[in-house]
């Protein structure tokens, strides 16, 4: 059975580094999928591959039961999968408002649409009090708020979320996870990279591993955590740590 | 995009008053001459300023579409007596193809920043040689407009306060542009792409298509001050109205005034352009040169001084007063 997203032997090198190879997973509507693996295990480059902003050398892409493979992201985005970056990606001298509102022009033409549609997310996500700040001003929790109300206004079928809690502490971390549940809970399909352990084994419905590119790994966080092999890849790392 | 403060909307329509009434009070040939080129360089700089200023992608090659838009009225106007309000239209229009032209060249080659503007500058030379080499055109020794005295439906007045009005009807309608792009979704998602395209184009933004939109409405404007120039002048040649001089000049004001905003570049026009105008009148005939170097020193302490513009300044001005006002109001609630 094949669900919302589904990848098929996705492989991307760059010259002579595979950094995704031969991933494969389904996602269904409703799912939140968490992607682990240690540094440069080509989580951020297989969510590329999957918004468009890298093309994969070989393997599929289906979403919604079209193949989007070659698509820019601009259009990916419109057929509702949409991703959040790393690095907080905000319009900084745009306000808080407007910075949501670029997303809601999406599916709104006119301004006063769009910033209404806007507003109902700033509440949705908590921002409404800061939504006349410059981006560049808000804290970094409420910059990751943001960062997830941009992408909401855009009304995503998928959200894949890279590292939306890099950054922020653990008080922090805590309100994000409340407002991921809450959105989960609505029914937003998710994709979530994420290196803290706890808050991906709280979010994530089925946990899918990478390492070197490859999946080592895929099932409930509880399998997952007693994986052999994925322990012995972040032991793996950890030796590796401890050594350099 | 960012929203002008609410004031600047009644200011700007008084300073529109001003400028419809001033002609009454009988100003000199002279300073109404000044006014103009005034108007007509605020009115270039508030089109460069939509690609340049709210999409970020700093063209340094403008005076190729104020060009194309000169020699296309005028060659219609003298080959086939077609009117120059006519020909304004297709010269504007011609300038936006070959802006679409440029911008889908670079941009489709993901150039941006300083190799945008090398581009430009290119496109702008080779526009500019090819004029030179084109006897149809002139070549190197221009084309003159045919004069046919007062003819309102030939763009030729006897006049110079009806030349003033058209380039005050020029520059309002290039402010109206201005507004009206910065209210819709286009100039929210121009200012997306200037501040971050990756983030622009992971939320749907198609930004080639958005920047060449820009890059079109910029290059139609500019083509249709070049008509403006043409019928006032009544003479064209490449070094006055193709050259990188002219390009220069076109950026200046923007900076000066402020990037990116609605009213800057026309500010800066309406600063500088006088300035230089003064320092030349005063200064222009003693020792060659002395009032380059005065019109210099002010442009380089007006950028020390308003990095982000007159307009910025005016911004900063008002946040100050504004926190002044704030901080009135606690010390008032903590006395309470």
């Amino acid at each position: 059975m094949t669900g919302l997203l589904s990848v098929r032997n996705l492989t991307k090198s760059f010259g002579g580094l595979v950094a995704v190879s031969q991933v494969s997973f389904d996602l269904h509507s409703g799912e939140t999928l968490g992607i682990i693996g240690p540094n440069g295990a080509g989580k951020s480059t297989l969510f590329s591959l999957l918004t468009g902003f890298l093309t994969a050398d070989t393997g599929e892409v289906t979403f919604d039961g079209r193949s989007i493979r070659g698509l820019r992201p601009d259009q990916v985005c419109h057929l509702g999968l949409v991703r959040t970056f790393q690095i907080i990606q905000n319009f900084a001298v745009l306000s808080t408002l407007e910075n949501v509102m670029v997303g809601a022009f999406l599916r709104e033409r006119k301004a006063k649409h769009a910033r209404e549609r806007a507003w109902n997310i700033l509440e949705r996500v908590g921002l409404a009090e800061r939504a006349q700040v410059p981006a560049g001003d808000l804290t970094m929790l409420d910059q990751t708020r943001l960062e997830i109300a941009k992408v909401l206004a855009t009304d995503p079928k998928i959200v894949l979320a890279d590292e939306t809690m890099a950054g922020l502490t653990p008080v922090e971390m805590h309100h994000a996870i409340d407002l991921l549940l809450s959105l989960r809970e609505d029914g937003i399909t998710f994709i979530l990279i994420e290196h803290v352990m706890h808050v991906i084994m709280s979010l994530s419905d089925r946990i899918l591993v990478l390492h070197h590119g490859e999946k080592i790994s895929e099932g409930t966080p509880t399998e997952v955590a007693n994986d052999k092999g994925v322990i012995d890849a972040y032991l793996g790392e950890e030796e590796i740590y401890a050594g350099g | 995009m960012k929203s002008e403060a609410f004031w600047e909307y009644p200011v700007q329509l008084l300073v529109l008053a001003v400028f419809l009434l001033l002609p009454l009070w009988g100003l000199s040939s002279y300073v109404l001459n000044t006014l103009i080129m005034m108007l007509f360089f605020g009115f270039l700089a508030t089109a460069w300023n939509i690609l340049g200023g709210f999409a970020g992608q700093h063209s340094l090659g403008n005076a190729a579409f104020v060009g194309i838009g000169a020699y296309t009225s005028t060659f219609l106007f003298s080959q086939y007596g077609i009117s120059p309000w006519i020909g304004m239209w297709i010269g504007g229009v011609l300038a936006g193809i070959f802006g679409l032209f440029l911008g889908y060249s670079a941009f489709r080659c993901g150039l941006k920043g300083p190799f945008f503007l090398l581009v430009t500058i290119a496109a702008a030379q080779i526009v500019m040689l090819v004029v030179l080499n084109c006897r149809a055109l002139g070549g190197a020794s221009g084309l003159t407009v045919p004069y046919v005295g007062s003819h309102p439906a030939l763009f030729q007045f006897e006049s110079k306060i009806a030349y003033y009005y058209v380039a005050v009807g020029l520059l309002a309608a290039g402010i109206l542009v201005s507004i009206l792009v910065s209210r819709h979704r286009l100039g929210y998602y121009l200012v997306a792409i200037r501040e971050n395209e990756d983030a622009a184009c992971a939320l749907g933004i198609d930004t080639l298509h958005y920047k060449l939109l820009a890059t079109f409405l910029s290059g139609f404007l500019s083509g249709l001050g070049g008509t403006f120039y043409a019928q006032y002048i009544l003479f064209i040649d490449p070094e006055s109205i193709l050259s990188l001089g002219l390009s220069i000049e076109i950026i200046v004001y923007p900076i000066l005034g402020g990037i990116g905003t609605v009213l800057g570049p026309a500010l800066g026009a309406f600063i500088l352009y006088p300035v230089g105008e003064l320092a030349r009148s005063v200064w222009g005939g003693s020792a060659a040169g002395i009032h380059l170097l005065f019109y210099g020193a002010f442009l380089m302490l007006c950028i020390i001084f308003m990095p982000k513009g007159v307009v910025g300044l005016v911004r900063r001005i008002q946040e100050i007063l504004k926190g002044k006002l704030r901080a009135r109001e606690v010390e008032a609630l903590a006395k309470e």
